[in-house]
């Protein structure tokens, strides 16, 4: 977008001085990704067909939104278009058909450990449990996003008709 | 704020009068934003608006009367819709202190929390056993606190809102309310 203030030769391109930004009505939407556990694999491939045991890349592949194309629905990995603080959220209904002695849920940073959340004794009774994970990632630009999960001794999956399930990535500052 | 100029006499702009104060803030618009709590006995409709009754076998709008903070007037308390003001990604929130009542069994999806999207469903929230202890309770009352995070991608003048039922043989639920809303409340938020 080119604005200039004037006519030549007092023509004044405030975009070069300002950037586009300052022209803007509203702030950029922060960079967000959604996508929903949809039990279609032919449909929307990449989501989780399997149940979940040992630990691995939860891939929800019904993508609703990712306005800065940074999600790989193929690898569940975000990669942050822009430096800040990123939440890691998934909320949804778990299928528990064998409980073991717990879940965890992971936030990885660059294929590494950074937090990890857990269910305990909440799950031990129950064949379906819902559960709402928000974890918060100080991230650079580049840094590589996955949520991963696991159980002990038992195994789950996240319910999966497109209602159940979500997961986002979001900057939140 | 003082004017902003670009130039010197005569060439001098004031950029603020031609673009409005909008465009030299170092800080980003807010973002909408709503957020209600949940008063105890809002029969008086002329204060509080919609209090909920007892949520039971059949679906519910869920209405909170006591508006913390609307940044664009965009929630409407006597139907409990947010009216979308700009096209984004939402966030959905509940964070509430849930009365269970005569709920005994300890099978089942027990509590549905839905959020609509222009009056389809969008995505459930549910607690089935998280709030009944095991074995299962001898009395017919039980609290549950329910923290939901749901977003939504909507467009300028989509109608978000949530809706909740009690699924159980019998059972009813209701959220909790004093005289001041300080146990529950419900957020539209753009995150996106």
């Amino acid at each position: 977008m080119a604005t200039n203030i004037g006519t030549n030769p007092q023509d004044i391109p405030l975009n070069q001085y300002l950037g586009e930004q300052a022209f803007l009505d509203y702030p950029a939407a922060k960079p967000c990704m959604l996508a929903h556990q949809i039990n279609q694999d032919s449909t929307y491939p990449g989501s989780q067909d399997n149940k979940i045991s040992s630990i691995e890349i939860v891939q929800f592949g019904d993508v609703r939104y990712d306005n800065y194309g940074a999600y790989d629905k193929s690898t569940g990995e975000y990669t942050v278009p822009m430096k800040g603080v990123y939440m890691i959220h998934v909320a949804g209904n778990l299928g528990i058909d064998s409980p073991g002695s717990w879940i965890q849920i992971w936030a990885y940073l660059n294929g590494n450990q950074y937090k990890r959340a857990y269910l305990n004794k909440e799950i031990q009774n129950g064949t379906w449990y819902y559960s709402d994970v928000n974890i918060y990632v100080p991230c650079e630009k580049g840094d590589i996003l996955t949520l991963r999960a696991q159980a002990a001794g038992g195994a789950f999956w996240w319910d999966d008709d497109g209602k159940y399930s979500e997961k986002v990535i979001r900057m939140v500052t | 704020m003082a004017n902003v100029s670009i130039g010197t006499h005569p060439h001098e702009i004031p950029i603020n009068q031609l673009l409005g104060k909008q465009a030299f803030q170092d800080r980003p618009a807010v973002e909408p934003c709503a957020i209600m709590h949940h008063l105890h006995d809002d029969t008086s409709s002329s204060t509080n608006g919609g209090r909920l009754t007892q949520i039971g076998s059949s679906w519910e709008h869920i209405k909170m009367g006591l508006v913390m903070y609307d940044n664009h007037g965009a929630y409407e308390k006597s139907t409990g819709q947010y009216t979308v003001p700009r096209t984004g990604v939402y966030l959905c929130h509940i964070g509430a202190n849930i009365y269970v009542k005569n709920v005994r069994d300890n099978s089942g999806t027990v509590i549905q929390f839905m959020v609509q999207l222009n009056g389809s469903d969008y995505k459930r929230a549910y607690a089935q056993k998280n709030f009944i202890p095991n074995p299962e309770p001898t009395s017919n009352a039980d609290w549950w606190y329910a923290d939901i995070n749901i977003h939504v991608p909507c467009r300028k003048g989509d109608i978000l809102r949530f809706i909740s039922l009690n699924n159980s043989n019998g059972g009813t639920h209701y959220i909790d309310d004093d005289s001041n809303g300080t146990y529950s409340e419900m957020v539209f938020l753009k995150v996106s």
